[in-house]
């Protein structure tokens, strides 16, 4: 394994050798393996390393970055970076990168077994979970599965030095169900950190059941109705919505829904929502942020009163409030901004039963979840699996369904939540209902 | 060059193979330089560098897939090594083998197609043009809250050399400018876009008036403010050649995708020959076009390129093709094996998607439609082939009442459904706009690509407004 911290480092004393006032290294060095099915056959496997160095140089308040996939032309990075800060107009709102600091500890990131399976071994237990995910004739299996183990290091001229292992794998399997000329997919995720997480049988035996459980899709009629999201749909729409809302980077550009809104209840029935880095095992658990800076615990809404955003160095430095630790990277070259975690979303006190049997009219959102498309405050979004209540029962599947609402809306109207959680990923959340919502079907 | 193609060529031929075994190698060369000003700021002014090699072994009917970060012939080899055991390893789960056709061979140098290197302009000079773009659409008044402006270009070569005797050596380059604006007033927040993406070289950005187009994007994010709610329902719409082009990407393009049509994961297996739309649509894909941010003479597997006629007057005719797919279907490749970089394995991709030319003016359109809506520019969207069920997004509308284009709507997306949309066009626009330049995700890739078309009328779709 090469020595990623080493590597950060010798790049990051360049840098200040070059002149640059604040230098970032960051690295990724990752064992992956991938296999592919089709038709629930093996096409083929791939055995490859990925990763490579960011560099982030500032002079004067101008920054420039610059990235390699290969750690050995570092020092060109470097001197790219360094280059590009020299031609770059002033940021005038950059304060700092972070000092260093001490970590807390998360626990189960890494796992040993996982790492040591063999690419046969893996393939032989991922066919496992294909092979159920076909239970009679009709159904068309296809998946991929990818194993990653390896290290991330930050370092910065300001003595950060952060190097993380990991081990994660990740999939998905789709079962398709033709009958009588009627067709359905079901699809169930594989995520973990460990061994003992890689359950293709249980994602492969959950794919057939929805694939069966989505036949006889329908269209419906428009109208105003109730949506209940399940407990991955309530997480994904909350984790998106909020996401947007409390990013420190979009409160000081003013483009937050919730930029004048602390302290204030934002949210009906006293949603409380967490965003926690520290869950053992979780996909997106970490004692530091992308930046190297600490990362916290936060209650973003206690009874529906927001009570913090997020931030990273450059938004925390630009807003004048404390740096939380959630600066998140897309890929090597892209600059950090602030993102959650682990999202959390406490549970209520209805019973499942009870909330879809006092449902008169509504649609049940399976797997997917509302969002607004960039800043805006418009919800418009397809109901990718889905099924219409009335009355207190599931009547059916729908298709061609779309969902139109507001992020206002959205919070302000949840009426119900369960008492039941998914807990998935280092995530958990109950299922929610949100009433009076523009339904628009193919009717 | 010619010494890594000599190379690849040695690395090849280490590796003693059997009948219907293929190996290639393909070195991946890619430079990227971003500039993103935001409100008079420099958000990221940033030079990437992607160098590596991806090497493909396919034995005894399974893939196998490595990488090398260094372009030594001895860690090539050893790549390849890799990416033999892997396949080997594979093999007994294999349902059915892998091939690939052993009739096309192809041999090709194709340079950088630009009359401006944008590697030879100064950085000063791009970060002017974002700047200007950027000053224009914030220019717009205080409601604009976040004005962006960019340029990016990235100039990638590949080298391919496979075991069949195929020898490629291309290079192309993307580039793209364009605007952001998100705008706000009291609680409502609204966003507007606009971008000129090509595949050809700076003269592209010459070619663009920063301040034209930020002013233009400035003054849209604005009006947005005071636009009606869009509403919800089916309802009869009329897009635009930019929604056209997104449209027909995720509608048909995904689905027409060889590699799902195989596995059984998209509705348009079975289809050839068949009807799948309104006489009178005709869906085209060239990336041969000159120009167009679609646009490669060869694909990643060294494959040339040529124009693809998916459906013909409403006929399906045709998929798109990596050399697996098509020689399982027992056709002509078609060129459409493309690879992100190095990291990733070549996959049915589309290029320049469009609906063909009809004869109606946008007045008759308008008539056609009488209720609806009139859907502007794009703003993305996404499908599942294998139900045929697909989203797409605009940025802006107008309501249609009594065949005349009325009041300005907010942002609004809609869903269809791929085998009922094209039977629901009910007018064909005059002329070809290839409005829509943007970027395609699959499989954890993304690759440029453009689409367009002219206006279309389609009846009965759902509109998710409130």
């Amino acid at each position: 394994m090469v020595d990623i911290l080493s590597a950060a480092k010798k790049g990051v004393e360049h840098g200040v050798s070059l002149g640059a006032d604040q230098v970032e290294i960051y690295v990724v060095n990752q064992s992956q393996v991938r296999i592919n099915v089709r038709k629930s056959h093996v096409v083929g496997g791939d055995i490859l390393e990925v990763g490579g160095a960011g560099v982030r140089v500032y002079k004067e308040k101008s920054l420039g970055i610059a990235s390699t996939t290969r750690l050995k032309e570092l020092r060109g990075a470097v001197e790219r970076a360094y280059h590009l800060a020299r031609g770059a107009p002033e940021d005038p709102y950059f304060k700092s990168l972070p000092e260093p600091s001490g970590y807390g500890s998360v626990e189960g990131l890494y796992d040993e077994e996982l790492k040591a399976l063999t690419f046969e071994e893996l393939t032989e237990k991922f066919m496992e979970g294909i092979e159920v995910a076909s239970p009679e004739d009709g159904f068309t299996v296809s998946g991929g599965l990818t194993r990653n183990a390896g290290e991330v290091a930050v370092v910065n001229s300001l003595g950060v030095e952060a190097l993380l292992r990991g081990t994660t794998i990740s999939g998905s399997i789709r079962s398709k169900i033709e009958r009588d000329g009627d067709l359905a997919v079901g699809s169930e995720r594989i995520m973990g950190r460990s061994l003992g997480e890689f359950n293709p049988i249980k994602a492969g035996n959950k794919a057939a059941e929805k694939a069966l459980a989505r036949l006889g899709a329908k269209k419906v009629m428009t109208g105003t109705m109730d949506v209940i999201l399940d407990f991955r749909s309530a997480r994904n729409s909350i984790a998106g919505i909020l996401g947007v809302g409390v990013s420190g980077l979009n409160v000081a550009l003013g483009t937050s829904f919730l930029s004048d809104k602390m302290g204030e209840v934002v949210a009906s029935l006293g949603l409380n929502v967490v965003d926690d880095p520290f869950i053992p095992g979780g996909m997106n658990s970490r004692p530091f942020d992308d930046e190297g800076a600490p990362a916290t615990r936060l209650g973003i809404l206690e009874e529906g009163v927001l009570k913090t955003f997020c931030t990273d160095s450059y938004s925390a430095g630009r807003l004048g409030i404390p740096n939380t630790g959630n600066a998140t990277r897309r890929g090597l070259t892209a600059k950090p901004s602030p993102g959650l975690t682990n999202l959390h979303v406490a549970p209520g006190d209805w019973a499942l039963e009870e909330l879809i049997s006092e449902t008169e009219k509504g649609v049940l959102v399976e797997d997917g979840g509302l969002r607004a498309r960039g800043a805006s405050t418009n919800i418009s979004s397809m109901v990718d699996n889905g099924y219409y209540v009335e009355n207190g029962e599931v009547i059916h599947p729908v298709k061609n369904t779309m969902v139109g609402t507001t992020v206002f809306a959205f919070l302000a109207n949840i009426d119900a939540i369960t008492k039941e959680v998914l807990k998935e990923g280092g995530s958990s959340s109950p299922v929610l209902r949100i009433t009076k919502v523009k339904v628009a079907g193919g009717l | 060059m010619e010494e890594l193609i000599d190379r690849a060529r040695r690395v090849i031929e280490h590796f003693p193979l059997e009948r219907g075994a293929f190996l290639d190698v393909r070195f991946f060369l890619g430079e990227t330089t971003t500039i993103n000003i935001r409100r008079g700021v420099a958000e990221q002014i940033s030079s990437e560098s992607k160098i590596g090699v991806a090497l493909r072994a396919l034995i005894d009917g399974a893939w196998g897939f490595s990488t090398s970060k260094s372009f030594e012939e001895e860690d090539l080899l050893a790549a390849m090594g890799t990416a033999v055991s892997a396949a080997r390893a594979m093999a007994r789960s294999v349902g059915e083998p892998g091939i690939v056709p052993e009739e096309y061979v192809f041999e090709g140098r194709a340079p950088l197609r630009v009359e401006i290197d944008p590697r030879e302009i100064a950085l000063e000079d791009k970060v002017k043009v974002a700047v200007e773009l950027e000053k224009h659409i914030r220019g717009e008044g205080d409601q604009i809250k976040v004005s962006t402006g960019s340029l990016s270009d990235v100039v990638q070569r590949e080298i391919i050399v496979n075991s069949l005797g195929t020898e490629v050596d291309v290079s192309n380059c993307y580039i793209r400018v364009g605007g952001r604006a998100t705008s706000r007033e009291g609680t409502l927040i609204q966003n507007a876009s606009d971008s000129v993406g090509t595949s050809r070289g700076y003269e592209t950005v010459e070619g663009v008036d920063p301040a034209e187009m930020g002013t233009r994007i400035g003054k849209r994010a604005v009006a947005l403010l005071s636009a009606q709610s869009p509403p919800g329902g089916r309802m009869n719409l009329i897009m635009d050649p930019s929604l056209v082009g997104v449209f027909i990407h995720e509608a048909f393009g995904h689905a027409a995708e060889a590699d799902g049509v195989l596995g059984n994961m998209s509705v348009l297996a079975g289809k050839i020959g068949k009807q799948v739309g309104v006489p009178g649509i005709t869906v085209i894909d060239d990336p041969t076009i000159e120009g167009l941010r679609g646009s490669f003479p060869y694909d990643s597997e060294g494959t040339a390129t040529h124009r693809r006629v998916i459906v013909k007057d409403g006929i399906q005719k045709e998929y798109y093709h990596s050399l697996e797919t098509a020689a399982k279907m027992g056709v002509e490749p078609n060129g459409a094996g493309r690879a992100m970089d190095f990291n990733w394995k070549p996959i049915p991709r589309m290029g320049n998607t469009y609906i063909e030319t009809g004869d109606m003016s946008f007045e008759e359109l308008c008539q056609e439609v009488k209720e609806g809506v009139y859907l502007i520019k794009s703003y993305g969207g996404y499908v599942n082939p294998s139900i045929g069920q697909f989203f797409f997004s605009a940025q802006e509308g107008r309501l249609i009442k009594d065949g005349e284009v009325g009041p300005l709507i907010q942002n609004v997306s809609m869903s269809g459904l791929t085998l009922e949309v094209l039977a629901n066009v009910i007018g064909i626009g005059k002329g070809v706009d290839m409005a829509f330049p943007g970027t395609c995700g699959k499989g954890g890739q993304s690759a440029p690509v453009s689409g367009g078309g002219p206006h279309i009328a389609v009846a009965k779709v759902v509109v998710g407004g409130r």
